[in-house]
Formats: structure tokens, C-alpha cells, sequence
């Protein structure tokens, strides 16, 4: 097994930014470029990664581990599983996409903003392969830093508030969670006579209820902020609308999947039954968010406020998964963030598109697009699709994944989220009516020039995945899969069973793995009514 | 009476701190008396000699714990850390000073002296283990410290912030005077191990009302909700440099002071000024956070925000087991690297005619000098209590202390007002780095001593976040023989 390979991921783009910034130049070409270059070698790495993983195995894998601060059992640990393998690789793929995207879009203090990016990138992705609580919460709060000056720096108007009340939401969320994890790792402390903030040692710490519920609670404000759940999600459409649309790819494709991944990873393993006990809160935001997130996002007049709330609805979605606590649902919800990720990633570089040539993002301000823009159009076509789950794209994979799961556990919850589907198909839809058909409206807009081939080619592998993961998405799961089995059965070995879905514990893993393998085949037809009520009476036998 | 011995033990144990009234009083000689009046640099360097043969004393203490003078002075780990943090800030002091003073107009070669002399009063107060001990370590560090803060003579602000800080010291003085007369009358002894043999047969009356002189005391100086009231005009009145050395250096001593005298002296006592100390904590933390809020003023701003760090110090000392007091003692370390270097930008900032302290004043600074700008970020970041920087592990460890003991209450309450407090700190990095600066770049003058001193403050905030496994066990280690 080749060791190191985690490593050098979350430090190249760390030294890449510190060789960027004491670089003796000012040419914004030779900068540009040598971004783009820098950004490439974690992208590198993490395909070595992809194709060192072994999918059969569903816990950490690639670890690495040395003694940070002995006294305290702070480890620097790394390690990678299902969980986070796609969204590693996501996070790495995006900051090229970005640069290249963006290549004229900054025109002020350039190298600084490179510097930024790829900061931002060590931060996520450090946060993602850490396996020391301790590590991953240092890393979780550096990655705010980097996107605060983002946001602060080379943002709209109101780019300082947007900043500031950013840092604040996620700050509060952080310190509750601190005091918390100091708790749960003394208290793992006083049962074995060792401290340790390894998290898979942490997951069998033993806890009483009320302090699971206590600690629970502490970790699941944390991540429920980050990932924003309704009611703490306002600091999003502020964030979404005031970054620059670099920012604004990497918040929506990595930073907001933080907070689910924080579910994962911590609050359901290491408190298991207060996690299951507060189904029915974390059902309800979810359920909640979808719709509320839909129909906020039906009137907003900008594009980028409707694709900020539209992330609300959709990590709804993900937050449903996760919830129906089946193979099922989970494994959808992993493969939803990724696909929320490049396709939310890819509306904001297309907005951005269109506000470089006409600096406003006011739907009102286009219409008719495409007579004059058609290549920009289709592209916009294909992620729109993709956002509205149309089957084919890799959105209905794993929207109808999440459904089932969802139905299969808890059918009205499953109902009423369906809705939203529907709900997300008429803002999204609506929104590109208006801005790419009918008349031409204003003059101004006969005068936008399509896409050039940087333009393009920026979003070629985005519209690949698009599509790779709409029509052939079992080597995705495959790799997601076991690391799903893996935690449910943790969360069954820690009687944690209230609320898993029967099928689950009665469907062999062969079977169920049929299941997924079957999901594409599905996606070929329209979604059947009959599916919800088939689920709820396996639910309830 | 007792029979105090003098031996080697003792020698050993004072020189650190008469090594460095020794360099005071040479530097304040030759400063007077030299053939030719010599320049700053000279005296300034000469004390910086008295500094280290502190040190030099101070390390060769390292590994041969000892008391002396029948118990009553103590040259442990405790003392020897705390030693390092009054050095430290007492150097960092003196090279950030060189040429901001001249450039106020101040020509006082007596500055560097009368550093040296506040310091030897705090290493006293640092090894003191009994109370009358702690009232000379006191006094000789705030005459001294009284005299810098007005050394400005000719800025209203610094006479009136002598005078003030003076005459509320001089009432604290009383205080202390009475607390300690009290724990007489009651233990019918000075001394902490006489003071805690007699805790037992003491009238209660006499002792609490003991106890809650002495917090007044060392309260005042240390800057705690409710005997903070000087501290903001004091510290914005007094010159810059002196303000970063009385908020590390002289706040420091004071904690160092309270650790030992609660921990030690008064440990069996523990729930009756624990309660005390916990509620003086959380409204020391949130006043102080609440308050720095509102200021438009970046250097009367981190005056409020040092009595929010007292706060937090205070929690740690409230706590009471030697997890805590060894996480106050790193805390102090910590402390005293990320706000030295924050007034130290404030230093920077200011020319001949004008101090440039005011957040406006702030906007823009990335764009003018990235690299103070940058320098500033780490520091506020670090007060802040971001990861990997060295004011989180400072937070972390009280936060531990507590938990570990089961006050989750303080804990929670301590990081709120850390989640609070980071809006003050941001909005001074917003002004530095999303702001235009406002009108014409001042002429800002070019200070070698100050940017060594600054670099050396970003490098210690930065190594001690990331690696403070060895200084945190040790200083667990010190407190673990004090704490019975």
C-alpha cells in the first residue's frame, strides 16, 4: 500500500500558494498560469488516489498517522473512505475548473486571490482526509478564513456583511462543538486511561444518553449551520450572492457538504442514539428546507440568490438521505453532495459567465438568449437538467436513490419531499424560460458574444461527469457502498435500530447491492407512483 | 521568629530577579553619568544584557526545584515559566519601544531601567509564597510602572493616565494591606504554608473577608470586572509600548500572583472562592467582549479585549486543579506573544505626529504594507482562538481544565464569548484587507528593532499553536507539586 498519497494531496495546494505568493512577479499571465499548473498536481494525485483505493472496503483506508501532540493525543491522522473519497476528488477537480473559468474575472490583487484559492483548498481538503478530531477541526476552521477574504475581498457590494456574518454563524457553531468534543475525548479518557481524538476509537466511547444528547446536539448545531439547515441557513444566500463566482463554486461543491459529511463522520457514529432519537427534528428541517428552500427560490429576481436558495432545497435532499438511515438512502446522499457539487459548481460559472459580459445577474435583465448565445444556452440546458434531476443526468440518480431510501424508512417524510422535486423543476425551469426564451427583450443583450473554447472547455468535464454519473453511476456507488454498511452497522451494534428501515435488516447486502446496481435501469423510466406505497408497506410490516 | 536561612539556596533563588535590578540600576547609571550622553541604543541594549543574565539565571534553576527562605520563596516550574513570559515581554517591550518614543518626542533613556525594574518586581511576584512577599513583588512593579505609563510627560493623556492608574493603585494597595492583615489575624501567619496550616481553627468571617480583600487587590491589577475601570483610559493614554508591556507583563505578574495564592495558599478553601472566581470570571470575559464591540479605536479596543482574555485567564484559575493552573500558565505564554505583537503593529503604525490607532486609519493596510497587514491577521486571528494558532491552544487547554472537571457551564460560556468576540477582531482585519485606505499614506518610518520584534511575535504565535505539547506539560507538571 503506498503511504503518503493523502499527504501530498492536502500539502500540494498549501505549497503551491506559498510558492505563489513568493513569486517575484506581478504578471498576471505567469501567475494565472502557474496556478493552473499548481492546481493540477493535487488533481493528479487524488486520481492516484482513486485508483489506489480499494472499493471492497468500507472503512478508513490510505491512513497515515504520526504523533502531532503526544501529551494531549493529538494525532496527525489521515485517511480516506467512501465518505470522502468523491468529495476529495470533486474538491480537487474544481479548483482548476475555477481558474480556467475565471481566467480574466479578478482584476484586482490577482496573486492574492490564487493565494486565497488554493488555501481554501488545503483547508477542505485537509477537513476531509483528517481522522483526528482534533486535526479535522483545525482544519475545519481554518477553511473559513480563506473563503471570508474571498468573499470579503473580491466580492459584490455588500461582500464585508456577507464576509463578517459567515465567519460569525460558523464560528458560533464551532465553539459549541469544541467544548463537546473535548468532552466526549476525556470522557473516552477516563473509560480507557489514554487520550486520543482518533475518531474511530472516539465512535465506541462510552457515553450515557443524556450525554450523547448533550454532545449531539453541540456537533449537529455545528454542521446543521454549515450545511445550512432551515432555520440557520441565511448566512448562505448572503455568502452565494456577494462571492465572486470562483468562491462561489468551491461553497457550494465542497464547503457546504462539510456539514453533512460532519454527520457521517462524527455526530451519527459517535453518538448513535441520540442521533436516531432526533430523527424526527432533523426530518422535519430537512423536509422543511426542501420546501421552504423551493419556494424562496421561486421569486428571487437574482440568478445567483435562486441557485443559493435552490442549494438549500437541494442539501435538504441530502439531509433526507442521510436521515432514512438505510444503505439506500445514505449511499444516495453521499453521491447527491457530489452531484450538487458539479452541477451547482456549474450554474455559478455560467451566471458568472454572463454577469462578466453584463455585469448584472437580474433574470429580468435577459431573455431571448438563445438566438444569440446558443452555446452558452445548451450548456445552460444540460446543467439545468442535471439541477432538476432530469433522468439521464446525474441528479436523478441521486434524488430517486434518496426517495427510495427515504420512503422505504419514513414514506410521508418521502412524500412531502417529493414535492419539492416537483417545486425544483418549476424555479429551475422557469428561470432559464426566462432568461434564454422568448423575445429579446433588452437591446444590450444582442451585442453578448457566446462562449469562447476556454469558456467550454472549462465546463467539459463538469457536463461529462454530468452525464458519466446520470447513465453509469455504479462506479460511483460501488465505492461509496460499503463505506455506508460500514456505519450502519455501527449504528446497529450500538442498538442505535429504532428507526432503521426493516428491509435493511432483513434484505441480504447482496440484495440490496442488486438494488443500487438496479437504479439506473430506473432511471430509464419515469418514476412510478407505485414505488412509495410498495416501500411504506415494507416499512411497516 | 522564625529562623530564615541564607545559604546557597537562597542566593541561587534571587539572583534571576536581582540580576535584573542590577542591570537596571547599571543602565540607569551610565545612562546618567557616562562622559558623553549615550543614545537609546546603548541603554537599550545594555538593559537587554540585564534581561538575559535574568535568563540565564532562570535556566539554571531548570531541574533543581527549590524553596527558600523557610518555604517562603519558591524557584519551581511555576516560576520559572512565568520568569519567561515577564523576560520576554519586557525584551519584546524594549525593542518595540526603540524609536517610537524618540518619534513622540520622548528622549527618556530612563525608560529601558525602569522596564527592568518592573520586571525584577514581577519575577517576585512570581516565586512569592507569602503574602508579604507578593505586596513587595507588587509595589515594585507598579512604582515602576506608574512612572512609565506618564513617561510621555508632555501628552495629557500619559499624565493622566499616571495619575489615574496611580491613584486607583494606591487604593488597590490598601486592599491588599487589609487582606493580608486579615489572614494574619486569622492564621497568625504571612506565609502560605503557615496560612494553610491555620485555615482549619480560623474564624470564617475573617477569612472570607480575607479572601475577598485580596481579590480586589489583585483583581485591580490584574483588570477583572468589577476593578477594571481604569484599564481603557490607561492603556489608550499611556504610550503604546508601555501599554503592551503593563497588558502582558504586568497582567502576567498579577495572574501568576492570584494562581499561586489561591492554588497554593488558600487550596483547602477551594468552594468558597471558586464560586468567587467563577462568576468574576464570566462577567470579566463578557464586559470586556462587550464593551471592545463598540470602540472605533483599534488600541482602546484591545484594552477591552485584554480584560476579556482576563476573563478567560480567571477561568482558569476558578477551576482550581493543576490541569488549570498549568493551562493558565500556557495561556500567559500565549498571551504574551500574540498581544505584544499585536500593539507592536499598533506601533508601527503610528508616526511623529499622529498614532494612526484608529480603526479608519487601519483601512487598507493590506494594500500599503501586506506584510504588517499579514503580521496583524495572525495575531487577531490567534486572539480570535483560530486553529493552529497559539491563542486556540491557550482557549483549549482552560476549556479542557474545565470540562475535565466538570464546569461545562464556564466552558460554554467561555466560548460564546470567543464566538463574540471574533467580530471585533474581524472587522479590524476587514478594515486591513476589504477596505480602500482613506487619505494620504502616512510617512511611515522604517524600525529594524520592531520589525525583528514583530516577526519574532508571529513566529512564537505560530510554533506555540503548533506544538505546545512540551510547554504545556511542563507547566502541568509545576502546578502538579503546588496543587495538594
Amino acid at each position: 500500500m503506498e503511504h503518503g498519497i493523502l499527504s501530498a494531496i492536502v500539502w500540494t495546494p498549501f505549497l503551491g500558494a506559498l510558492v505563489l505568493l513568493l513569486m517575484p512577479t506581478r504578471n498576471e499571465n505567469v501567475l494565472r498560469w502557474s496556478a493552473f499548473v499548481l492546481s493540477l498536481v493535487p488533481l493528479l494525485l487524488s486520481l492516484r488516489m482513486l485508483q489506489l483505493f480499494d472499493p471492497a472496503v468500507g472503512s478508513l483506508q490510505l491512513s497515515e498517522n504520526a504523533a502531532w501532540m503526544p501529551s494531549l493525543g493529538v494525532n496527525y491522522a489521515l485517511g480516506v473512505d467512501g465518505f470522502s473519497l468523491w468529495l476529495i476528488l470533486v474538491t480537487t477537480l474544481l479548483l482548476p475548473i475555477i481558474l480556467v473559468s475565471g481566467w480574466h474575472d479578478i482584476d484586482k490583487r490577482l496573486k492574492e486571490f490564487l493565494f486565497f484559492m488554493l488555501l481554501l483548498e488545503w483547508g477542505m481538503l485537509g477537513a476531509l482526509c483528517a481522522t483526528d478530531l482534533f486535526l479535522f477541526f483545525t482544519f475545519w476552521e481554518l477553511m473559513l478564513f480563506p473563503m471570508a477574504f474571498v468573499i470579503g475581498v473580491w466580492g459584490g457590494p455588500r461582500r464585508r456583511y456577507a464576509a463578517i456574518k459567515f465567519v460569525l454563524y460558523t464560528m458560533a457553531g464551532s465553539a459549541l462543538m469544541m467544548v463537546a468534543m473535548v468532552y466526549v475525548v476525556l470522557r473516552q479518557a477516563a473509560a480507557t486511561g489514554k487520550l486520543s481524538f482518533d475518531i474511530v476509537s472516539l465512535y465506541g466511547t462510552p457515553l450515557t444518553y443524556a450525554e450523547q444528547l448533550a454532545c449531539f446536539a453541540a456537533f449537529a448545531i455545528a454542521f446543521m449551520i454549515k450545511v445550512p439547515m432551515v432555520p440557520l441557513h441565511t448566512w448562505l444566500p448572503d455568502a452565494h450572492t456577494e462571492a465572486p463566482t470562483g468562491g462561489s463554486v468551491d461553497l457550494a461543491g465542497v464547503l457546504l457538504k462539510m456539514g453533512a459529511y460532519g454527520f457521517l463522520r462524527f455526530a451519527l457514529p459517535m453518538f448513535p442514539a441520540a442521533a436516531q432519537d432526533a430523527f424526527p427534528w432533523i426530518m422535519l428541517l430537512a423536509v422543511v428546507g426542501i420546501l421552504y428552500g423551493a419556494m424562496v427560490a421561486f421569486p428571487q429576481p437574482d440568478m445567483k440568490r435562486l441557485v443559493a436558495y435552490s442549494s438549500v432545497s437541494h442539501m435538504g435532499f441530502v439531509m433526507l438521505g442521510l436521515y432514512a438511515f438505510n444503505t439506500i438512502g445514505i449511499t444516495g446522499s453521499v453521491l447527491q453532495m457530489v452531484n450538487h457539487g458539479l452541477s451547482t459548481g456549474a450554474l455559478f460559472i455560467l451566471v458568472g459567465y454572463v454577469y462578466h459580459r453584463r455585469h448584472t445577474r437580474q433574470i429580468s435583465e435577459y431573455g431571448g438568449l438563445w438566438g444569440i448565445v446558443p452555446v452558452f444556452s445548451a450548456l445552460l440546458l444540460v446543467v439545468t437538467f442535471s439541477s432538476v434531476s432530469l433522468p439521464g443526468t446525474n441528479g436523478f440518480v441521486g434524488e430517486f436513490l434518496i426517495l427510495l431510501g427515504a420512503f422505504r424508512a419514513h414514506p410521508w417524510a418521502g412524500s412531502i419531499a417529493t414535492i419539492g422535486v416537483v417545486l425544483g423543476a418549476g424555479y429551475m425551469l422557469t428561470m432559464f424560460q426566462r432568461v434564454i426564451f422568448g423575445p429579446v427583450t433588452n437591446e444590450e443583450n444582442r451585442a453578448l458574444h457566446d462562449l469562447n473554447a476556454r469558456e467550454v472547455w472549462a465546463l467539459v468535464p463538469i457536463i461529462a461527469l454530468i452525464f458519466w454519473i446520470g447513465l453509469y453511476p455504479n462506479p460511483f456507488l460501488r465505492r461509496i457502498e460499503p463505506t455506508t454498511r460500514v456505519l450502519l452497522e455501527r449504528l446497529r451494534a450500538a442498538g442505535a435500530t429504532r428507526h432503521l428501515a426493516d428491509e435493511d435488516r432483513r434484505v441480504s447486502p447482496t440484495a440490496a447491492a442488486a438494488a443500487l446496481g438496479a437504479s439506473p435501469a430506473h432511471a430509464a423510466e419515469p418514476a412510478h407512483p407505485a414505488e412509495p406505497a410498495h416501500a411504506a408497506g415494507g416499512a411497516h410490516p | 521568629m522564625i529562623q530564615v536561612p541564607f545559604g546557597t539556596a537562597e542566593w541561587q533563588s534571587i539572583a534571576p530577579f536581582s540580576l535584573v535590578a542590577i542591570g537596571g540600576m547599571i543602565a540607569l547609571l551610565w545612562s546618567v553619568f557616562a562622559e558623553e550622553r549615550p543614545g537609546t541604543t546603548s541603554v537599550m541594549w545594555m538593559s537587554q544584557a540585564g534581561l538575559a543574565a535574568g535568563l540565564a539565571a532562570t535556566i539554571a534553576l531548570l531541574g533543581s526545584e527549590k524553596a527558600s527562605f523557610g518555604g517562603t520563596f519558591a524557584q519551581d516550574g511555576v516560576s520559572l515559566l512565568a520568569n519567561l513570559v515577564f523576560l520576554l515581554s519586557a525584551s519584546m517591550t524594549m525593542f518595540m519601544a526603540q524609536g517610537h518614543l524618540e518619534s513622540m518626542g520622548v528622549r527618556a533613556r530612563e525608560f529601558y531601567p525602569l522596564v527592568l525594574f518592573a520586571t525584577s518586581g514581577m519575577m517576585v511576584m512570581g516565586a512569592a509564597r507569602d503574602l508579604v512577599i507578593l505586596f513587595l513583588g507588587i509595589e515594585v512593579m507598579s512604582l515602576a510602572a506608574y512612572v512609565l505609563a506618564g513617561i510621555h510627560r508632555r501628552d495629557p493623556g500619559s499624565t493622566e493616565a499616571a495619575l489615574k492608574y496611580f491613584v486607583l493603585g494606591a487604593f488597590a494597595t490598601c486592599f491588599l494591606l487589609y487582606g493580608i492583615a486579615a489572614f494574619y489575624g486569622a492564621t497568625g501567619a504571612t506565609d502560605y504554608d503557615g496560612i494553610r496550616a491555620g485555615l482549619a481553627s480560623a474564624p470564617r468571617a475573617a477569612l472570607i473577608g480575607g479572601v475577598a480583600l485580596l481579590v480586589v487587590a489583585l483583581g485591580f491589577k490584574a483588570a477583572i470586572v468589577p476593578f477594571q475601570a481604569w484599564t481603557p483610559d490607561v492603556y489608550q493614554g499611556a504610550p503604546t509600548a508601555v501599554t503592551a508591556f503593563m497588558s502582558v507583563g504586568v497582567k502576567a505578574a498579577a495572574f501568576v500572583g492570584i494562581t499561586r495564592l489561591f492554588l497554593d495558599g488558600l487550596g483547602p478553601l477551594h468552594l468558597d472562592w471558586q464560586r468567587i472566581l467563577w462568576v468574576l470570571a464570566v462577567l470579566t470575559m463578557t464586559v470586556g467582549n462587550v464593551l471592545a464591540l463598540v470602540q472605533g479605536n483599534v488600541k482602546r479596543m484591545l484594552a477591552y479585549s485584554s480584560i476579556a482574555h482576563a476573563g478567560y485567564l480567571l477561568a482558569g484559575v476558578a477551576v482550581g486543579t493543576s490541569r488549570s493552573g498549568g493551562a493558565v500558565l500556557l495561556y500567559l505564554l500565549t498571551y504574551a506573544f500574540m498581544t505584544l505583537g499585536a500593539f507592536g503593529v499598533l506601533i508601527a503604525m503610528g508616526t511623529g505626529e499622529k498614532p494612526n490607532d484608529e480603526l479608519e486609519d487601519m483601512r487598507g493596510l493590506a494594500d500599503r504594507r501586506p506584510l504588517l497587514a499579514g503580521a496583524m491577521t495572525i495575531f487577531l486571528l490567534s486572539l480570535t482562538g483560530i486553529p493552529p494558532l497559539a491563542g486556540f491552544v491557550g482557549k483549549l487547554y482552560v476549556v479542557e481544565a474545565a470540562v475535565s472537571s466538570g464546569w461545562f457551564w464556564l466552558a460554554i460560556l467561555l466560548v460564546l464569548n470567543s464566538a463574540v468576540a471574533a467580530y471585533y477582531y474581524l472587522s479590524v482585519i476587514i478594515a486591513m484587507w476589504m477596505r480602500d485606505p482613506v487619505g494620504d499614506e502616512p510617512a511611515w518610518e522604517s524600525r529594524p528593532y520592531l520589525a525583528a520584534a514583530l516577526l519574532a511575535a508571529a513566529v512564537g504565535t505560530v510554533l506555540l499553536g503548533l506544538f505546545p505539547s512540551g510547554t504545556l506539560d511542563f507547566a502541568r507538571h509545576a502546578f502538579a507539586s503546588i496543587v495538594r
